[in-house]
């Protein structure tokens, strides 16, 4: 049978590389794919959609150097990191940069984010209920997965009325730092914190301490459709968050991930409508079956690192193309 | 409480690392490539940069506009937008 006419679209920039181990896992399957970056628009990225005199969803063509396709025709949507509106309209006074980015945002995103019988593999609603930790402890628990026990506060007396109930705490961002005035990065890593540390301070904004959970390994699963990837990972120094140090020194094994957890996972991503999640739990053997506790999900985390990465790519590409492409 | 909330950086910023060293240097461009879909990275002198997954396993860019890099750089293993 003559392949359909229709496109998977590819909603990221052009840094990612992540995005190009699953493009090339679709151009294998002879897949059609449009890769945008919705921050282009502008001559880079023209389109236009109608709806109305008979049509009841939107259709309309959307261009690119490289591709010009049909909105109605798109099967599937990989949104995976696009380049931020506002990084686009940096050059632009601080009144105009803020309307271009906010109408681009709720116009050309809301045309793309809701494409009729499109399957998006995550769609950005779904990441953006998924990516807050007070919904995935709350998912999680409620789903019979062990979790830390964790306060949400601003409150200092709260803070050190649980650091006193609970031992060692720790602290972690819910969204980590952002880019310092001069642009560089930096992190907050998940660190102990000591009761003294605390101050008045924390009633500036919401925080989250955590019971530490003693640990001896992390796994991390990474859940793609109904496929299930798994690694043990350990770091030479024991580090209490494996990000903190060189990635190259990771050690990785495979892992069989019980049933449990693995229905667990699957039925979480399911709660929040999600395709795809990165799964981080800590592991401790102490005496007898390991114990599974649940940290966090990234909906949209990253994975190429890891040992399976190619496997992953197509369990990617299966689920992006499932149910239309043939 | 005798703080003014209003000048009192928030107390989670004070974990933050220092900024992350720049790792400038693995590539210095980055093109689509028209019929793949896939892009590809260079160095300065226009040789191609096997990228493997480097990006990904320390911390990415956000991506420029024009696809030439150069955008603030954030910490990995995030979501970004």
């Amino acid at each position: 049978m003559k392949p359909t006419p229709r496109t998977v679209l590819v909603v990221t920039s052009v840094e990612d590389v992540t995005a190009n181990l699953v493009i090339e896992a679709l151009n294998k399957r002879r897949a059609q794919v449009a890769r945008v970056d919705p921050a282009d628009i502008g001559a880079e990225l023209m389109f236009g959609a109608t709806i109305g005199d008979g049509r009841t969803e939107w259709a309309g063509r959307l261009r690119t150097p490289s591709r010009d396709i049909a909105v109605e025709e798109v099967g599937a949507v990989y949104y995976r990191r696009p380049t931020p509106y506002t990084a686009r309209f940096a050059g632009l006074p601080e009144h105009h940069r803020a309307f271009a980015a906010t109408e681009a945002q709720y116009g050309l995103g809301g045309l793309l984010n809701n494409l009729v019988g499109a399957t998006y593999v995550n769609h950005p609603a779904a990441l953006g209920r998924a990516d807050r930790k007070p919904a995935q402890l709350q998912a999680a628990a409620r789903l019979g997965l062990a979790i830390p026990p964790s306060l949400v506060t601003n409150d200092v007396e709260q803070a050190r009325a649980f650091a006193a109930e609970h031992g060692t705490i720790i602290y972690k961002s819910f969204r980590g730092a952002p880019s310092t005035p001069g642009g560089g990065a930096s992190a907050i890593w998940t660190q102990r914190v000591a009761v003294e540390e605390l101050d008045d301070s924390l009633a500036v904004t919401a925080h989250l301490f955590q019971q530490e959970v003693p640990k001896t390994a992390d796994a991390r699963v990474t859940a793609i459709g109904t496929r299930v990837f798994a690694s043990r990972i350990t770091t030479p120094d024991g580090a209490l968050d494996w990000r903190s140090g060189d990635w190259e020194k990771l050690v990785h094994e495979p892992i069989a991930v019980p049933e449990p957890i693995q229905d667990a996972v699957r039925a979480y991503l399911q709660h929040f409508g999600l395709a795809f999640g990165c799964f981080d739990f800590a592991l401790n053997d102490a005496g007898g079956a390991e114990r599974w506790t649940f940290i966090e999900c990234n909906p949209n985390g990253q994975w190429a690192w890891l040992p399976d990465a190619d496997a992953m790519a197509d369990a990617f590409a299966d689920v992006i193309l499932e149910g239309w492409w043939q | 409480m005798t703080l003014l909330m209003e000048q009192t950086a928030p107390w989670g910023l004070s974990r933050a690392t220092t900024p992350l060293p720049e790792e400038d240097g693995l590539y210095a461009s980055v093109q689509l490539d028209p019929t793949t879909q896939v892009t590809r990275f260079y160095d300065r002198d226009g040789a191609p940069v096997d990228m493997g997954n480097k990006v990904t396993i320390t911390k990415s860019r956000g991506g420029g506009n024009d696809g030439s890099g150069g955008s603030p750089a954030v910490a990995d293993d995030s979501n970004n937008d």
